[in-house]
């Protein structure tokens, strides 16, 4: 955890919003569902529990069996940071930004990181973030950010 | 050295704790259940403590972690000058902690830890016998208790 921020190096700096590989053997899945406009959730193919994020082995019973499943895509705000600079070039520009961890209604021990936002393709600074409460209902949304689909969260 | 233990709970994920069942009981918790599992001495015995403090909500998960009190309560346990030195019911990071010392990641704590037992601490705590040093909770952490014999 170090700070460099006062040394000028944006030349070397991604100037893009960074995107996860959507063809990781664990994930694919899960950006699959996505671009379906389904927020999938893994869970184990022997002892059936829900796991985020995806991962290889149930950590429940070290099973290898995977299976996904929809889920309604509604939630609750766990908790949520505003962030501010020194960001990523694209990140600065929309700071500042809420970042909120999700709790899933159909089972709260799943949760996500997202933002709040005002519709799916709305800008990651269209949600005032003094506005944001711990507890307020959210739905999941689907955003296209430099081809990939991410789920996003707009309040219900 | 009396006890020492290293721990990670269950489904932790480094630093995004938040997917594990309890996102608000961490390493701390795991930790300490081995460490005081080995001591002959527990929390309500421990009379200085080296909190690893990268961040400051390190310290008041940290005390609820290593049993100083419940889950939830490491605010309003630092209330009242709980963590001062010299006289507070818990004197904490009394060479300075990160703000106040050179950040070699928590080595620094190690050795006030050991100079409390020594009675030879700038901040020295009374009799200290019993001293907790702790990494940080939050990542795969450890803990070691120096107990001294009294003077």
């Amino acid at each position: 955890m170090t700070s460099d921020s006062a040394t000028p190096r944006s030349e070397e700096m991604e100037p893009a919003f960074l995107v996860p590989d959507v063809d990781d053997p664990d994930t694919r899945d899960f950006w699959l569902g996505c671009a379906r406009g389904e927020l999938l959730v893994q869970s184990c193919g022997e002892c059936g529990r829900r796991r985020m994020p995806p991962r290889p082995m149930c950590p429940s019973c070290r099973s290898l069996e995977t299976t996904w499943h929809p889920t309604s895509g509604r939630a609750t705000v766990w908790s949520f940071v505003v962030a501010h600079p020194p960001l990523l070039p694209a990140y600065a520009a929309v700071a500042p930004y809420n970042v909120i961890v999700v709790a899933l209604d159909d089972d709260p021990t799943i949760r996500f990181v997202g933002n709040l936002v005002e519709d799916a393709d709305a800008p990651l600074d269209s949600v005032d973030p003094a506005t944001v409460e711990i507890g307020e209902p959210v739905s999941v949304v689907f955003a296209d950010v430099d081809g990939v689909t991410l789920p996003r969260w707009v309040r219900t | 050295m009396h006890a020492y233990a290293q721990s990670i709970p269950a489904q932790h994920q480094v630093m995004t704790n938040f997917f594990t069942e309890d996102p608000l009981v961490g390493p701390s918790w795991a930790c300490a259940d081995l460490l005081w599992r080995q001591a002959v001495v527990g929390p309500d015995d421990v009379d200085v403590a080296q909190l690893y403090d990268a961040f400051s909500p390190l310290i008041p998960l940290s005390l609820e972690g290593y049993g100083f009190c419940g889950r939830g309560e490491g605010a309003a346990f630092t209330d009242g000058g709980a963590l001062e030195w010299p006289d507070g019911r818990l004197p904490t990071n009394t060479s300075g902690g990160g703000m106040s010392e050179a950040y070699v990641h928590g080595f620094n704590l190690v050795l006030e830890g050991v100079r409390q037992i020594r009675g030879t601490s700038t901040s020295q705590v009374g009799d200290a016998t019993v001293s907790l040093v702790t990494s940080g909770e939050g990542v795969p952490t450890s803990a070691v208790l120096f107990v001294g014999e009294p003077s």
